[in-house]
């Protein structure tokens, strides 16, 4: 092998100094596939995760409910999570109408325990600011929390007062006949909205979640909606690892039949499945990249076999066996794909660490938002690399440049010496 | 009675060019023995290099038996028998491009796995007097320069045989009297069982050699 690998670096490498062009231009197209590939592993890895976390963040990882119902002995879901190994708090989700002026603005409310939610649900880190700064902030009767996208789009303060309007009590003042005619139920019943104080601003950088939910106590909930104290429309429950949550759920349909059990994983099943399908998908299309930098390395050492076909008949003349001279392509190959591999990796990791200064960069030049915000719901472009797809993309294309230097090894191979020195 | 280094009898070797069939070599018979330095000669074309090519291993004859100090060619591997025992000097040097002559020299040795090899190179470049140009390339030596350093390669396995095609060739007068005259001595070394068989165009070269013979119509004629 050592005289394989001499001959390989000096080919690769023709003058005292300097890499031949040749060897270059293949260093480059491997070292920009490994990049392409790291960087766009990583952004949908890390956007993955970051869609996982904010999930686990504003979602609890078990749902108790039960279909068309409220749950009104909540203490036995409750134990049923706590005997799961899991974490309880009782909520109501119901669709309302901020009123804020002549403006109607749909959201979702979540009536919570605030205690048992603050940690859950990191409201902690969440919260951008409150009416009592000096204290922690403690969600009180009467009081809700939005977040600031929803302030700003609302024009709403700390301490401003919002109307409230229950969808239960407006479907209560309309009556619908079979044959589809609306009519008012009884003129003199008329439900006035709820009003509110906006307490706190809070922030949990998932755009759609921020946008369209509004939290309040959970007996004021209760209240707008028409429901008796201290029930729930659902128990929630958190794990300390949220990737049990399928086993606690399996234990919690055999403790509580006739109750609807669902997992944070099911709910979001979809989104889980199209995330993990586009990753695989972009790294079987990326591959090509480097598929196409293997093809050019095989280009170049066909070239080079043509172009050195004197040397190699010489070589074999003074007794360097088929083998050798295949292995010293090999090597060419080999060296190349470590070498643009090796590139790569580095090119990759630093592009994925100064990716939002290249994006400001990007975006400062060409006047346009590269990652709007709105749009993909992050407040920076999400990126992890992972020890095991860097691992693969090595080994697949330094593999892949190997086998790009077999068709024009085989070709040194097979040349034949007395031919090689006739066709000089 | 001096040892048999080289045989061939009746070798035969045809071309197929298209449809027609060129017959460069028809019952070519050749005894070499050990030490001895035969001159060849011939025309252009007459197949000069293609008989050395078949005694070196590098082309097959179509007929006719070879046989390499006594065994016939079959009973080598043919790749060893050309590293070990047989050295090659070319008209155009053929040296490496990217290797340093130091490393021209030590290839053979490399190939055939012999890696301690630097004393016996450098001993060989002392001897064909390139011991001050080690580190340089080809492209920075001279012609004769080139051929000394092809020449060193050529014995760095220590073969028994030496074929060397026109190895003057490019070479001004001076410059090829001065390679001559290398391979003169090293022949006449006693510590090296040297055989040489030289192709040569020019006449007078050949009076340099211990036979000479002339390839006409395929076939060897003594001069």
């Amino acid at each position: 092998m050592r005289v394989e690998l001499f001959l390989a670096r000096r080919y690769l490498r023709p003058k005292r100094n300097e890499v031949s062009i040749i060897t270059l231009i293949s260093i480059v197209g491997v070292m920009l596939g490994v990049a392409v590939l790291i960087v766009v592993l990583a952004v949908m890895t890390g956007f993955s995760g970051e869609m996982r976390n904010k999930m686990l963040q504003t979602q609890p990882h078990l749902h108790v409910s039960r279909d068309r119902y409220v749950i009104t002995d909540t203490e036995k879901a409750e134990e049923a999570i706590r005997s799961a190994g899991g974490r309880a708090a009782r909520m109501i989700t119901a669709p309302v109408f901020i009123q804020r002026g002549d403006v109607f603005e749909p959201q979702g409310v979540l009536g919570i325990e605030f205690d048992r939610f603050r940690e859950e649900m990191d409201f902690r880190d969440a919260i951008v600011a409150h009416l009592r700064p000096d204290a922690p902030f403690e969600l009180l009767p009467g009081e809700i929390i939005i977040s600031s996208t929803l302030a700003k789009k609302l024009d709403l303060r700390l301490g401003s007062r919002v109307q409230v309007h229950s969808t239960v009590q407006l479907a209560d003042m309309v009556n619908i006949s079979s044959s589809g005619k609306i009519s008012v139920k009884d003129a003199k019943e008329v439900s006035l909205p709820a009003e509110f104080t906006v307490a706190a601003l809070c922030h949990f950088g998932k755009y759609d979640f921020d946008s369209q939910i509004i939290f309040m106590d959970l007996n004021d909930a209760a209240d707008l909606f028409r429901l008796p104290w201290n029930c729930a429309s659902e128990v929630a429950g958190w794990l300390n690892d949220p990737a049990k949550a399928a086993d606690a759920a399996k234990q919690l349909r055999a403790a509580l039949p006739g109750y609807d059990i669902t997992t944070w994983e099911e709910r979001n099943q979809l989104l889980i499945s199209v995330l993990n399908t586009e990753k695989q998908m972009m790294f079987f299309l990326l591959v090509f990249i480097v598929l196409v930098a293997a093809f050019s390395i095989s280009n170049n050492l066909i070239t080079s076999v043509y172009q050195k076909t004197r040397e190699i008949g010489l070589l074999k003349a003074l007794g360097a066996t088929n083998g050798q001279m295949m292995r010293v392509f090999v090597f060419q190959g080999l060296l190349v794909g470590m070498i643009g591999t090796g590139a790569g990796v580095g090119l990759g990791t630093l592009v994925v660490t100064f990716r939002m200064a290249i994006m400001n960069a990007l975006a400062k030049a060409t006047g346009r938002e590269i990652f709007p915000k709105s749009l993909y719901q992050f407040d920076e472009l999400p990126a992890e690399i992972v020890g095991q797809d860097l691992m693969l993309i090595v080994l697949i294309s330094v593999a892949l440049c190997t086998v790009g230097g077999l068709i024009p090894a085989w070709r040194a191979a097979k040349l034949d010496p007395a031919k090689a020195f006739r066709d000089e | 009675m001096s040892k048999i280094i080289l045989e061939c009898k009746n070798i035969r070797k045809d071309f197929r060019i298209g449809s027609q069939t060129l017959t460069v070599l028809k019952d070519v018979n050749l005894v070499m023995p050990e030490r001895s330095w035969l001159m060849l000669l011939g025309a252009s074309g007459s197949g000069k290099t293609t008989l050395l090519n078949i005694l070196g291993t590098l082309e097959r004859p179509d007929s006719g038996e070879l046989n390499f100090d006594g065994r016939p060619y079959s009973e080598f591997n043919q790749v060893a028998l050309r590293n070990r025992e047989i050295g090659f000097v070319f008209q155009s040097y053929h040296l490496l491009p990217e290797l340093t002559v130091l490393e021209n020299i030590m290839l053979p040795a490399y190939l055939g796995k012999n890696f301690s090899c630097k004393a016996r190179a450098l001993s060989l470049a002392e001897r064909v007097g390139l011991k001050d140009r080690l580190a340089h390339r080809p492209g920075e030596l001279s012609g004769g320069e080139c051929q000394r350093a092809a020449i060193a390669r050529a014995l760095i396995n220590s073969p028994r045989l030496l074929l060397a095609d026109e190895p003057t060739g490019n070479l001004d007068a001076a410059t090829g009297d001065g390679i001559m005259k290398l391979l003169a001595e090293l022949h006449g070394d006693k510590s090296i069982p040297l055989s040489i068989i030289m192709i040569t165009h020019n006449p007078d070269l050949a009076k340099l050699g211990d036979a000479s013979c002339e390839l006409v119509d395929g076939q060897l004629r003594k001069r």
